[in-house]
């Protein structure tokens, strides 16, 4: 069977929608689409998605991946234009092709790249001791951060989860800092968690802090492929 | 100005407040005359599920002059981290804060979400009192059910609409894009006076209450003579013909009713007497299953919903259900779209319906016996006896429901012992007619009576709270099988519902004493204070029992005596006497009218297609 997958950007206005309503909101936009997606056989059908690693409440994205089943052949431009006009305000498809694999993007896509972006960093000052908190941590051989939930503390080095070199960005009116987080299948560190402990530990100054996921990849012993390659 | 990551990422469900969803709608403000807020004082998720709203946000933004947004009640948690940051309430649209819209139209769905429009109003940077609003303050419009009596919230309201509001909204648009044109010539006095030549709108400053020295209403009487006595409610006489909205907005947070909303027919004359609603939308008048076919598939095409619920009062009583229901099956289960009906009829026709239409039997079957015994059912009017039950109960076992879901009130009047131990009787004979009671679970859920205005038990003491919980724990020890569930509502909060559902102007005091003190979400046990609520009524010297343990007498002037639903105040004795006799009144629907007076005094008519 045909299979769509489908690349979408999050925008500011609904990253707050969670996992599941996002998924929801996919669902309701094919079936106004009239897409002939496949459903799933038995007493409740659902449709035949399947979506790629969770994003956090409050996260925008510029790289939501989601796997469509459909029930008979679809042109790849049709498909695209369909979609597009039914996605709600802030969901924007990105790229639509057909694929064959079979790979779960789930269970493939284990790294992601975040941007968190800080505004209300008054004077230059506060932007050095934004610099320097950044570099301080990527020179530390661990971070210890204490997860605090109603199930009790867990503890974590969230140098296991970052991935190479953190970068920053001075701009007017903000200060971003971008890097790459490890999922793995004994867990995963939030973007949230390496702000708070660059603020708690080493400094950072505090400001209002908007997050985005810039990209999936899927990291193998080959090398790194994207969504489109998997 | 939207709220900031800080505050959005530290409160529950922050999509609460993000808007954004499909079918929004999206204006320039700068190119309309008037801005509406369409207000439900409650949480997002409960307030996008009401189909009044969505009607209105329909009408109102239809009209080229006019842009209606929406705001709801923030939940506790982001009431806090507004009140700390100092952020003003903003509709989900545009992030306006309310202060600056031209009016703020707010629902009055339930008594218990009188403090939500406080916080409401003082969130949005509007005066709390009418009196204090000034030039450009929103004129702050009240509608929906509570406003057929409004006398509790008056003081916080500049007018009410009485009634339906298809027609009214424009024309109440009309006059303030009007007075917008003018430059708001002659200030608020001026709009609202032109407001109130409109019939069905109630501008409560315009009219004075005079009490006797026992504290009962001597009358409420226009300030000025050309203003009419007595404001009868807007009644839409040609539902088929009426606006209904086929684009609804399609929330990303599961609300409450997450499925499309098809109103089949509006008004109820079965003539239950403790029900307000079967009083205040008479008559029934029904679409046409043509009309409801169309607007099916276009709120499908429109909404990509894949559950139509076919919503009414008591939509089993649809004089074309069978039809309609098998033409839409035909049409929307190859297109995925499952069918529901939320209220089921206690006879054998509406179990095969069930059983036609919902294939999958997730959940249980929903019945409302009301009451115990015959004697009682009789008192209210609700014409099913047990055999009814018992064979509708048989044939959902029959037809492989496990579950079976029984209504109950108590407190009604003339209830006995007898009637609240017959609840736990008759849900016993339930369970065994199952043919394996040990799978199957039967709940009873009892609420609390709680009289309504303009309904035949207006004048009916309501029962004490501590009576309230002994006739519960009589009903709890009565039901002692692990197979029935028991749920019943909290006594302290039927009692603040039964002082403000038959209140008078007096209690605003009261009411602004407990919010600022900080009562919240009354409805919701978990936020319930009734410490709170004790303490205001000292504070505002007001006997809480004055309004709901007292019987009221025969030719007692009520406070809402001046606002009528076109059902007459002598046909609601009448039923009342009857109700004492327990003697029953017929259905008008398919029988003689029974002379409630609606039809007659407003010039509508019961419209069955059947019929
Ligand atoms: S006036 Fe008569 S026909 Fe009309 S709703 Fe009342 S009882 Fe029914």
């Amino acid at each position: 069977m045909e299979k769509f997958r489908i690349a979408l950007k999050k925008g500011e206005a609904v990253k707050y929608v969670g996992h599941l309503d996002f998924g929801r909101a996919i669902e309701r936009a094919f079936r106004r689409a009239k897409l002939p997606v496949a459903y799933s056989v038995g007493f409740n059908p659902h449709m035949r998605l399947s979506f790629g690693p969770a994003l956090g409440v409050g996260i925008a994205s510029e790289a939501e991946y989601v796997d469509v089943e459909m029930s008979e052949a679809v042109d790849a431009k049709q498909f695209s234009r369909s979609l597009s006009e039914k996605l709600p305000p802030g969901l924007v498809l990105v790229a639509a092709q057909p694929v064959s694999s079979n790979a779960s993007l789930a269970a493939e896509l284990n790294l992601a790249a975040y941007q968190a972006r800080t505004t209300g960093l008054v004077g230059a000052e506060q932007v050095a001791a934004a610099e320097a908190a950044v570099k301080r941590l990527q020179q530390s051989e661990s971070v210890t951060y204490l997860r605090r939930s109603p199930k009790g503390i867990k503890t974590m080095d969230l140098k296991n989860y970052l991935v190479g070199e953190l970068e920053t960005e001075a701009a007017a009116e903000s200060f971003a800092v971008r890097f790459w987080l490890r999922m793995t299948p004994g867990g995963a560190v939030k973007p949230q968690e390496v702000m708070r402990a660059l603020v708690e530990q080493f400094g950072f100054p505090v400001g209002d802090t908007a997050y985005c996921r810039m990209a999936l990849r899927a990291e193998t012993n080959a090398g790194q492929k994207t969504a489109f390659e998997i | 100005m939207q709220l900031n990551d800080t505050a959005l990422g530290s409160v529950a469900k922050p999509a609460r407040y993000t808007g954004g969803e499909w079918n929004m709608i999206q204006k320039d403000p700068a190119k309309v005359d008037v801005r509406f807020a369409l207000v439900l004082p409650d949480v997002y998720d409960v307030g996008m599920s009401n189909l009044g709203l969505k009607i209105l946000y329909g009408i109102l933004n239809e009209r080229t002059d006019t842009y209606a947004e929406r705001a709801y009640c923030p939940w506790p948690d982001m009431e806090a981290v507004m009140r700390s940051s100092g952020d003003l309430l903003c509709s989900l649209e545009t992030h306006t804060p309310l202060q600056q819209f031209d009016a703020v139209g707010i629902s009055l769905q339930y008594e218990m979400t009188y403090t939500n429009i406080l916080t409401m109003l003082d969130l949005g940077g509007i005066p709390l009192l009418a009196a204090d609003r000034s030039g450009n303050d929103p004129l702050v419009i009240g509608g929906g059910p509570c406003a057929f009596n409004p006398e509790p919230v008056a003081d916080f309201f500049d007018c009410f609409v009485i009634g339906e509001g298809e027609e009214i909204i424009g024309e109440i648009a009309a006059v303030i894009a009007e007075w917008n044109q003018s430059g708001r010539a002659g200030g608020r006095p001026e709009v609202l006076e032109k407001l109130a030549r409109i019939q069905g709108l109630y501008v409560p400053a315009f009219y004075h209450v005079d009490y006797n020295a026992d504290g009962t209403c001597a009358g409420v009487k226009p300030k000025r003579p050309e203003l009419s006595s007595v404001i009868a409610k807007r009644v839409v006489a040609d539902l088929d013909g009426a606006y209904f909205p086929v684009r609804p907005i399609v929330p990303y947070l599961e609300t409450v009713h997450d499925r499309i909303m098809l109103e089949l027919f509006r008004g109820c004359t079965r003539g239950c007497r403790f029900c307000q609603a079967g009083v205040i939308y008479r008559p029934v008048r029904e679409r046409k299953p043509a009309t409801l076919m169309r607007l099916a598939q276009e709120l499908t095409d429109n909404t990509g919903y894949d559950e139509i619920s076919l919503v009414s009062l008591s939509s089993a009583d649809y004089s074309c259900l069978r039809e309609l229901a098998h033409s839409l099956l035909a049409e929307f289960a190859p297109q995925r779209v499952s069918l529901s009906l939320p209220s089921l009829r206690i006879d054998s026709f509406s179990i095969e319906l069930a059983n036609e239409i919902q294939k999958v039997r997730r959940s249980g079957l929903t019945f409302a016996p009301e009451a115990g015994t015959q004697r009682l059912r009789d008192v209210i009017n609700k014409g099913v006896t047990e055999a009814d039950l018992f064979e509708a109960a048989g044939a959902a076992f029959r037809s492989g429901w496990a579950g079976i879901k029984l209504y109950f009130m108590i407190g009604l009047p003339t209830e006995t012992d007898e009637d609240v131990l017959a609840i736990a009787e008759l849900a016993r004979k339930v369970l065994s007619l199952s043919r394996n009671p040990a799978r199957c679970k039967v709940s009873v859920s009892v609420s609390t009576f709680v009289p309504k205005p303009h309904t035949p038990f207006q004048w009916f003491a309501q029962i004490p709270a501590e009576e309230m919980e002994r006739r519960q724990r009589l009903l709890r020890g009565a039901l002692r099988d692990r197979r029935i569930s028991f749920n019943w509502h909290d006594a302290p909060t039927s009692r603040l519902e039964g002082v403000f559902a038959r209140g008078d102007r007096r209690l605003g005091k009261t009411l602004l004493e407990a919010w600022r003190n900080g009562a919240r979400f009354d409805g919701w046990s978990e936020h319930f204070r009734a410490d709170i609520w004790d303490a205001a009524f000292a504070a505002s010297r007001i006997d809480p029992d004055f309004y709901t343990v007292r019987q009221r007498a025969a030719h007692e002037i009520m406070p809402w005596t001046h606002l009528t639903s076109g059902v007459s105040q002598e046909w609601l004795a009448a039923e009342w006497v009857e109700a004492q006799k327990g003697s029953l009144t017929q259905d008008c629907r398919h029988a003689d009218c029974t002379g409630c007076g609606v039809c007659q005094d407003l010039g509508v008519s019961v419209i069955d297609w059947r019929a």
